[in-house]
């Protein structure tokens, strides 16, 4: 679960990097912020599937 | 006129039909008449009702109202509140099925009771319980404000602010104080859907029919915000980043520590409809990226000269949503957008009024009867939705303010809870007090005297104080 909050946050260091690679191209930063909360979402799926089995109801 | 009557007809239609729809649950769930009933609804909420009420209880008037005006007036800031949201999911997918473990085994109706436990002590708990209420007034404020708003709009200016704030207050108590997380879950369910269906249809619908397509709206708002003194921006800045980092990493950890959104989590019958609900609720979340896109509408439309209204000022920027409904489509869409919207805030009005009554009578008051418990729950919560009308009457704030100091707020809770679980013993009840209170009043503090210095989140200030007082009161404690 640790991994999936670290990759969670991940995009927040690319953020500087997208400015920079791509200086006042707002398109460029509102579709990597929209992607990013998308991709946050899917992590959430994945982990919900990856849990699932051996999750233990008493932890 | 006949706008006005149309638009309003339909919200108070949407209204009866939720009251009379609570009246029947209340009646049917209070026949058994105990305070498991009452405080968590029995824990017998299923996996659709629950994702329903859940969403309702976290998206209101802040989503609806509050996110489309922060984009209007700010541009870019506003992905810091959606990522800081979903990113609580992930976290939440952790802490949260342990959570409901822990209160059904050892049965805990409210967050207090968990702190209580946790550290043994009553006075832990009534602290939690009193500092949770207390930071629950902006949010049920918020609502208010939001839904004086909504009829505001929605009467095309026939109505006063103040006529709808206290006939949405009069209603609001009604639900609660006749209720209990019974009626609420069921009202909340309705609320939901209709909510959800309303941000996802006027979210993508806004935008193609007043500029025919997402090209058009910004190229139209990048020429606005050269134009705006960089109040409105598109492209991040650096103030910006500060306060997307802040954010990030405080907020998450108050979100679901907001005592009604826990009592919510309660209700749920099993650990898998939990668990479910972590990944099926941040559909909700998603929703927050059509309402963003009304709020670039309204300050496309504005910068085009089709909104009058100027929607950069604070009073102006929270009807956003509203304003682009009703300057877009015709009375019947206003009306029901406007019972979405009202749907969504009295939702969320209503657990954080029920849930306060909870705390204050069950961790607060000496033990009692389980009959005295509900009256002083009711009493109570008569008593929080007054100071809340009072404030949403006569100091009214913008709306995603009012929400991120209550945040700020709450997420104090979070290191004490979390030490409580992992490292029982280590923290003892005054230091966990100390700790809670000085992060809490550093909040205040630097949100009081200084806004928001360099930008960064007030939250995270208080944070970092309540971490150092733990921190300290640990070495002392080990050193000994």
């Amino acid at each position: 679960m640790f991994k999936l909050l670290l990759l969670g946050y991940l995009p927040g260091l690319l953020l500087p990097l997208i400015m920079a690679l791509f200086p006042g191209n707002v398109v460029a930063a509102w579709f990597f912020m929209a992607s990013w909360v998308v991709y946050i979402f899917l992590l959430l799926v994945y982990a919900y599937y990856s849990e699932e089995k051996s999750w233990d109801e008493t932890s | 006129m006949i706008g006005e009557i149309i638009a309003l007809g339909v919200i108070a239609s949407w209204l009866i039909v939720t009251s009379v729809y609570g009246y029947y649950v209340t009646r049917k769930g209070f026949k058994k008449g105990s305070a498991d009933e009452w405080f968590v609804a029995g824990r017998k909420l299923g996996l659709l009702v629950l994702w329903l009420s859940l969403g309702a209880n976290i998206y209101s008037s802040y989503t609806f109202l509050g996110l489309p005006g922060f984009t209007a007036r700010k541009g870019f800031s506003v992905w810091a509140i959606t990522v800081y949201g979903m990113l609580a999911y992930l976290i939440g997918f952790w802490l949260i099925p342990r959570l409901w473990s822990m209160a059904k085994r050892n049965n805990w109706l409210t967050l207090a009771d968990a702190f209580e436990d946790l550290y043994n002590s009553r006075l832990v708990g009534g602290f939690v319980a009193v500092a949770g209420a207390l930071w629950s007034i902006p949010y049920v404020q918020l609502q208010l404000q939001g839904m004086g708003y909504i009829i505001e709009v929605s009467g095309y200016g026939g109505i006063d602010p103040f006529t709808a704030k206290i006939t949405a207050f009069l209603l609001l108590t009604a639900f609660v104080v006749f209720g209990g997380l019974v009626s609420v879950a069921g009202i909340n369910a309705l609320q939901g859907a209709i909510m959800l269906g309303a941000l996802w249809s006027i979210g993508f619908a806004a935008p193609l029919i007043a500029f025919g397509g997402f090209d058009r709206l910004f190229n139209v708002l990048q020429h606005y915000s050269a134009s705006s003194n960089g109040l409105f921006h598109l492209y991040p800045t650096m103030g910006d980043l500060y306060f997307l980092y802040s954010i990030i990493f405080v907020a998450p950890l108050a979100f679901w520590l907001w005592p009604n959104r826990v009592q919510n989590i309660y209700g749920a019958k099993s650990i898998n409809t939990v668990k479910k609900n972590m990944v099926l609720v941040g559909i909700y979340q998603l929703g927050q990226i059509p309402a963003i896109l009304v709020g670039l509408t309204a300050a496309g439309l504005y910068a085009s000269g089709l909104l009058t209204a100027p929607i950069y000022e604070k009073s102006v920027a929270d009807k956003s949503f509203m304003l682009v409904t009703r300057a877009l489509f015709n009375p019947w869409i206003v009306g029901i957008v406007g019972a979405a919207a009202l749907a969504a805030s009295l939702s969320t009005a209503a657990a954080i009024l029920h849930v306060s009554g909870a705390l204050f009578s069950r961790n607060v008051l000496p033990r009692t009867s389980s009959g005295r418990l509900v009256l002083y729950a009711r009493l109570f919560t008569g008593l929080i939705a007054v100071i809340s009308l009072y404030l949403a009457l006569y100091m009214p704030d913008v709306l995603i303010y009012l929400l991120l100091v209550g945040y700020a707020g709450i997420a104090q809770f979070f290191p004490e809870y979390i030490l409580a679980v992992k490292k029982p013993g280590l923290v003892d009840k005054w230091l966990a007090i100390t700790a809670m209170s000085a992060g809490m009043a550093t909040v205040g503090i630097v949100k009081g005297l200084w806004g928001r210095p360099f930008n960064i989140y007030e939250g995270l200030w208080g944070l970092l104080v309540n971490l150092l007082i733990l921190i300290i009161g640990i070495y002392i404690k080990k050193k000994r």
